[in-house]
């Protein structure tokens, strides 16, 4: 008997009971659901440390007292070569039909005509130490160019280079978001081969070799680096 | 009596509630679906939190939101200033974003993509460009400026995409351009500077083609960081776009070509005959590129010894070589490394029809220059047919299961290595169970180790397919028990004789393997240890079919093709795999009946399927190419 009441208090109580338990695994169910959703769509993680490291090699110029580092392949097919001329080092691919993805066995000359113009490239220059990046710029760049028409732009901000160890500066112009290709071209054309309308470059200086001034040419794309740690430019050192 | 009604009020509620959320969840995907934006997962941008890019703001404006890694946080939209640039300004789904270039905004923000592509600037006209191609065809981002894209791809996909050179003094050149086709400008004249200082020139994409005409037609491209509106009419007459960027006649730059999907991109082209038939056969892609085809069954369905070596061509073409020691059937083949660097090819194991159902504990090496094959120094230590192998990081071959009686009683749990280098054969630890007709593969763990892992297949004396799954050490030797599959059906609980690939992020993929005809496939996550079940388009797979991983210009999508449907009949079918949001599509078909047969990759990316069971159950020599 006892038994039996108990089973019914159970019973009630359940019954009771039921109807709120389904409410309440129902807005669990919604719930779970909606944030499914929500992660299904989350984009992953924004910093660059997350990049999974590729096979890569890095560059060292005793010569130029500087060193990078870059994958070895990029999209699945090209490869990457280096190749340093004078002051300066080409990171370059070759997409050519004749010498499809070898490193170019031809001249100099022939190197600085024909592939030179579309690699990544770390130029290496003297400067005072004693002077500032912009105003190493200014001399050395610019002083041949009114200053309405180029100027220093430095973007102290840290967003050509993430870490903030390195100085850069870009040589900027005159331009805003409505200009047409044909005026924008016009005011680039006033300034030196240092600036990049369409694309990205920027000089650089790290204050702990202030007697160095790079000149660092990217681009309208980028590489990683292939060490994880985001594009390889962010991977230049000056080392001496 | 009114506490009971109330009670059933509420329980009623409760059920109907239950009811609606649980049809929400088709509704909510839908609208999410509809809502996000065409980029890729991983066009992601290096801005932090509570800092936004202009990628945010597009992500913002597309429904998306982010997590930074302390929970779900929207995006505000604020303090940026990009949107799609007009609302005509897209193609295909694909919009043109931007504007960029007020001072101190140069480029703001550096892509960082997947690590097998280049990384894209913020709204450079490449940008646009090459998130389009990565959408359409799954091609990955190459490394290109504007003026090299058409090159760049045309060079580097070949089977994929070709150029148009923008010269209609050659005949050739003078066709329409399509819409989805991608120009590139260069700078002319060539710069006199030393070294020469090109700009980096400029790249669009073609919207539509109108009013096509005597070599003349309206041309309307959309592109980013040129025009204000996304959206630009490009002179084309006499078979050639006349002027430079923005149409501009002075601004400096020319058309250098177009970009345009080959004539037989998504199509099967028809090979050379095999100079005999096989069915389930065993193939290779050599190192030189040719695909090396052995054993099987001839066109009566008795095993043989043969071997066929194709090489790709227009068409390709097949050369008789030497036929193997032995005679095999439902054995394993693999390229190895040798002593000495050189590769060989193995054959190991298998079953002969006559004279007797003898089951084979044999190998042998194939050696392509010396066109010979050498039995390896040693047996392998159990006879058996119907293993399964894989590559080990190593370099070694693991050999796993099979069967040891022709009449197929006599399943095995036993497994060895093949040495390619000390030419030997080593058992090792047994599975926990015995299976056959089972699938291999080997992968990476989620730390990054290399481990092998078994899947399904069936075992004499049980009741049907195996849906259990074990994983091996390479480094300890040791089995474990893996996740079990996620799809069971009416005959059984797993699946046997499918095919399984490792996708290009490390995932495995299987498909097929249910004698029920299922339209279910199954891809494993390393990195949550977990399975997930994707449902194919009609027609169900059952088995028989071949699957390969695609190359970087078709996204490394899996081509899954050929059948022997569960009511006997035979396909040719073919289907896509994309691994980006996994789903499966329907491909062209191919020409001719394959079920059981070869279908191998080429180093050039095409994939070349031979062979296998016609449509009336007998060994094909039918051969045929797919262009991605």
């Amino acid at each position: 008997m006892t038994n039996k009441n108990q089973t019914r208090r159970i019973t009630q109580r359940l019954r009771h009971v039921f109807p709120l338990v389904l409410v309440v695994v129902s807005m669990l169910v919604l719930a779970g659901r909606v944030t499914k959703v929500f992660q299904q769509n989350t984009p992953p993680p924004t910093s660059t440390s997350s990049q999974k490291p590729v096979p890569h090699v890095t560059y060292t110029s005793n010569n130029l007292g500087v060193r990078f580092t870059y994958p070895i392949q990029v999209g699945g097919v090209l490869k990457y070569f280096t190749r340093e001329i004078g002051n300066r080092i080409y990171l370059y691919d070759n997409y050519d039909k004749v010498s499809f993805n070898q490193p170019f066995s031809g001249t100099d000359a022939d190197f600085l005509k024909s592939i030179a113009p579309g690699a990544f490239s770390v130029e290496v220059f003297t400067k005072d130490p004693q002077q500032s990046l912009a105003d190493a710029i200014k001399q050395q760049f610019l002083s041949k160019y009114p200053g309405t028409d180029c100027f220093v732009h430095t973007t102290s901000n840290g967003q050509l280079r993430l870490d903030e160890s390195q100085q850069t500066a870009v040589i900027d112009f005159p331009h805003h978001s409505t200009l047409t290709h044909e005026q924008l071209s016009a005011s680039v054309a006033k300034c030196p081969n240092y600036v990049t309308a369409y694309g990205a470059s920027y000089f650089m200086m790290d204050p702990k070799h202030p007697g160095k001034l790079l000149f660092v040419t990217i681009g309208q794309y980028n590489i990683p680096s292939g060490d994880g740690g985001g594009t390889w430019d962010r991977t230049i050192a000056v080392l001496q | 009596m009114k506490t009971n009604k109330f009670h059933s009020v509420i329980l009623l509620g409760a059920l109907l509630f239950l009811v609606l959320t649980l049809f929400s969840k088709t509704s909510l995907h839908i609208k999410v679906a509809e809502a996000t934006a065409p980029n890729p997962y991983w066009w992601v941008d290096n801005s932090t939190p509570p800092n936004f890019s202009q990628y945010d703001t597009y992500q913002f404006k597309n429904g998306r939101w982010h997590n930074p890694g302390t929970g779900l946080q929207f995006y505000s939209g604020s303090g940026t200033d990009s949107a799609i640039i007009s609302t005509n300004a897209s193609y295909d789904g694909v919009a043109a974003i931007g504007p960029t270039g007020t001072i101190g905004d140069t480029i703001e923000t550096f892509f960082t993509s997947d690590t097998s592509a280049s990384d894209e600037l913020e709204w450079q006209c490449v940008e646009l460009v090459k998130r389009f191609l990565f959408m359409e065809y799954g091609t990955r981002s190459q490394p290109a400026n504007g003026y090299q894209v058409v090159d760049t791809y045309a060079n580097t996909f070949p089977t994929m995409y070709k150029k148009v050179t923008n010269d209609s003094t050659n005949t050739t050149n003078q066709i329409y351009p399509k819409p989805g086709d991608i120009l590139s400008y260069i700078q002319q004249p060539i710069p006199s500077t030393s070294p020469v200082q090109y700009d980096n020139g400029h790249t669009a994409l073609v919207k539509s083609v109108t009013n096509q005409s005597g070599g003349s037609a309206t041309v309307q491209l959309i592109e980013q960081n040129a025009s204000s509106t996304g959206i630009t009419n490009q002179t084309f007459s006499n078979w050639q776009f006349q002027n430079g960027i923005d149409d501009s006649a002075s601004d400096g730059h020319t058309v250098s070509g177009w970009l345009t999907t080959t004539a037989a991109h998504l199509t099967w082209t028809n090979q050379n005959s095999m100079n005999n038939a096989h069915a389930s056969q065993e193939s290779v892609l050599l190192p030189d590129g040719k695909v090396l085809v052995v054993g099987g069954t001839n066109a009566t369905s008795v095993s043989i010894k043969d071997t066929q070596l194709f090489t790709d061509g227009t068409p390709g073409t097949w050369a008789t070589k030497a036929n193997m020691n032995a005679d095999r059937k439902f054995f394993i083949m693999q390229n190895v490394t040798v002593s000495g660097g050189g590769n060989k090819v193995l054959a190991a194991g298998g079953v002969a029809d006559s004279p007797c159902s003898c089951v084979r504990n044999t190998a042998e090496l194939y050696n392509e220059s010396a066109n010979t094959w050498t039995s390896t120094a040693t047996n392998m230590n159990a006879a058996r047919w119907n293993q399964a192998s894989s590559i080990l990081s190593d370099g070694r071959v693991l050999v796993t299961g099979g069967d040891s009686s022709g009449s197929q009683n006599s399943t095995l749990s036993s497994t060895e290595i093949y040495d390619p280098v000390a030419d030997t054969w080593t058992t090792k630890h047994s599975m926990a169970g015995a299976r056959e007709g089972h699938m291999q593969v080997t992968f990476t763990d989620s730390s990054g180790n290399s481990k092998v892992m078994v899947i399904g297949g069936w075992r004499s004396g049980g009741t049907g397919a195996l849906k259990t799954t074990e994983i091996y050490d390479p480094s300890t030797d040791t089995w474990s028990a893996g996740q079990n599959l996620a799809y069971t059906h009416s005959w059984t609980s797993g699946r046997s004789t499918t095919d399984a690939i490792v996708l290009y992020d490390g995932r495995i993929l299987i498909m097929g393997g249910d004698s029920t005809g299922g339209m279910n496939t199954e891809v494993y996550n390393p990195a949550t240890n977990t399975w997930s079940t994707y449902v194919l388009p009609s027609p169900a797979f059952a088995w028989g079919s071949a699957a390969v991983r695609l190359g970087a210009g078709a996204g490394y999508k899996v081509l899954l093709a050929g059948n022997v449907a569960n009511s006997g009949t035979y396909g040719k079918q073919a289907l896509i795999f994309n691994p980006e949001n996994n789903t499966w599509a329907t491909t062209t078909s191919m020409n001719s009946y394959h079920g059981v047969f070869t279908l191998v990759k080429l180093s050039n990316d095409n994939v070349i399927a031979a062979g296998g069971q016609s449509n009336t159950a007998n060994a094909s020599t039918a051969t045929e190419k797919f262009t991605p």
